[in-house]
């Protein structure tokens, strides 16, 4: 129990699909080797993106058959043609919920909710059928009246892993991940469920949304092709823009209390949790509010700022929003600012939107169980002085304790405090 | 390199423009070749030695939308445009087939 006598908040299962990994295994061997998904692409405004390789349908859903014959045969219908975003979250849930060994310790299907992080995740899909209905109108999908919902991944993965327990969607833009990390803890804390599965969707996208952020300058289509893997420069003098990316990460939170019961490990405690407002519509970040952000995940873990060993930073290789990450960390940590390890996995997985915040969450336990941290990979000449980065090369490195932001467009500011357990 | 996705959006017609199979006159068999396709693409397991004329959608365990994806995607290969109040009431494949076989023979 905490001061205030609330239940503590375990994560143990986690789940990522990710271009530099599928599986827990992959994507920290991916961390600790330095291998990104970051590539060139053709066929579109895009120089440079974090695609995930084709992969065998079938010989997933093979793999998942031993372990659970029902998930199988559910998932094998409902993914049959599901959007390709809730195909990602499919298979990050499922890995997260086999993690956590709810196939073998079961919780009781009304006890667990789920939360999807993230908005307009079906933007192709969507823009696929527009331009079919302004040619055919009867030829449009017939499932997109299921499918052009947010909520149909709701739908989609409380059938695939039978859950019945409360269950939506939030957003947050790029911060949307966090926001359901938070709103799942905070279920937990409330004692409303005893596990709650918290997915971050992969957002299809489609031209549309590319050439508006294009427009906007958040992205840098000028990158030249034999730069394209290196895009990606957090915090880096040569920063341009951020480097889209699919992919989708999942954590099962439960108290301790529960994870205890069914005798299952844990990967760490998500010790605290915020979210903030700017008050501002527009997407340019604000340093105060990133500064209150990652004290009240503190306060709310407990935590005091001499504790923490490592922040795994929001920076999504555009300069204004490094910049001001950069003067929110050194505010924040003040004399202790040089002490205090920073990475961003972006430079692996690109920007994954909403789903980022869980796939950094995932990367941040699996560091922690590890006792490493990953590089900042395209590193060469960081913007800030006084700051600890992480090299081009991963360190060996103890993290007891850990902040992860998340900032997105239209004044959000999120934070988590993460815990190592033993 | 790999291809962005969505990235064909602008340059390629939707398939139904380029894979329409247009056949006026079309006999009671051919129709129901066209359904059992479309009934093996959206039940993608079955059996196709179960899909006969006297079996239902339902029977063959297509859900609510399995229905209304075998019925579009076989009108929209037939070039049928169908008010879906005919459709009310079809008991089985043969009972789908008669209503195509209708309108791809309006004068009888």
């Amino acid at each position: 129990m905490t001061r205030n006598s609330q239940p503590r908040v375990a994560l143990s299962g986690l789940g990522v699909v990710s271009a530099a990994g599928i599986g827990l295994q992959d994507f920290r061997e991916a961390l600790q080797s330095g291998r990104s998904g970051i590539a060139a692409v053709s066929g579109g405004l895009l120089p440079a993106a974090a695609l995930l390789a084709e992969f065998s349908w079938a010989d997933w859903l093979e793999s998942v058959r031993p372990l659970d014959t029902n998930i199988y045969l559910r998932a094998r219908k409902i993914l049959h043609n599901a959007p390709d975003s809730v195909r990602y979250s499919a298979r990050a849930a499922i890995q997260a919920y086999f993690d956590a060994g709810l196939h073998e310790q079961r919780i009781p299907a009304e006890d667990i909710g789920l939360v999807v992080a993230g908005s307009n995740l079906h933007q192709r899909f969507v823009a696929e059928n527009a331009a079919k209905f302004g040619q055919r109108p009867e030829s449009i999908n017939p499932r997109y009246a299921l499918n052009f919902w947010d909520t149909h991944q709701v739908g989609c993965l409380s059938e695939i892993l039978g859950i019945k327990g409360m269950s939506y969607t939030v957003g947050g833009a790029s911060a949307g991940g966090n926001v359901g990390l938070h709103q799942g803890a905070a279920w937990i804390r409330s004692g409303m469920l005893r596990g709650c599965l918290v997915v971050g969707a992969s957002s299809d996208f489609s031209p549309l949304e590319f050439q508006a952020f294009s427009i906007l300058g958040a992205i840098d289509v000028t990158v030249k092709p034999e730069m394209a893997s290196s895009a990606c420069r957090p915090f880096d003098r040569g920063h341009s823009g951020f480097v889209w990316g699919q992919g989708s990460g999942a954590a099962f939170l439960e108290s301790f209390e529960s994870a205890a019961l069914r005798a299952v490990t844990i990967h760490a405690e998500l010790a605290g949790s915020a979210v903030t407002m700017d008050a501002n519509h527009l997407s340019n970040p604000n340093r105060e509010g990133e500064i209150r952000a990652m004290r009240m995940a503190l306060e709310a873990a407990g935590m005091a700022p001499e504790e923490m060993d490592y922040v795994n930073a929001h920076g999504t290789s555009t300069p204004l929003g490094d910049q001001v990450e950069c003067e929110a960390i050194r505010e924040l940590f003040q004399g202790r600012a040089a002490e205090v390890w920073i990475n961003s996995t972006k430079s692996f997985t690109g920007h994954c939107m909403a789903a980022s915040s869980v796939i950094e969450l995932v990367a941040v336990a699996l560091q922690m169980k590890h006792a490493f941290l990953h590089a900042n990979l395209n590193l060469d000449e960081p913007i800030a002085d006084g700051l600890r980065f992480v090299g081009k090369e991963a360190v060996p490195v103890k993290v007891r304790c850990a902040l992860s932001n998340a900032f997105g467009f239209g004044g959000f500011n999120t934070s988590l405090a993460i815990r190592h357990v033993e | 390199m790999n291809r962005l996705p969505g990235s064909d959006l602008e340059v390629n017609p939707p398939m139904s423009l380029v894979t329409k199979t247009a056949m006026p006159g079309m006999t009671r068999d051919a129709i129901f070749q066209v359904i059992k396709s479309n009934v093996q693409k959206v039940l993608f397991d079955i059996d196709p030695n179960l899909i006969t004329v006297d079996q239902s959608l339902v029977a063959l365990g297509a859900n609510s939308v399995d229905r209304v994806e075998v019925v579009m995607y076989s009108m929209e290969e037939l070039n049928l445009s169908i008010p879906r109040v005919e459709l009310h009431g079809i008991e089985n494949l043969r009972g789908l087939v008669e209503v195509f076989h209708k309108h791809l023979h309006p004068n009888g």
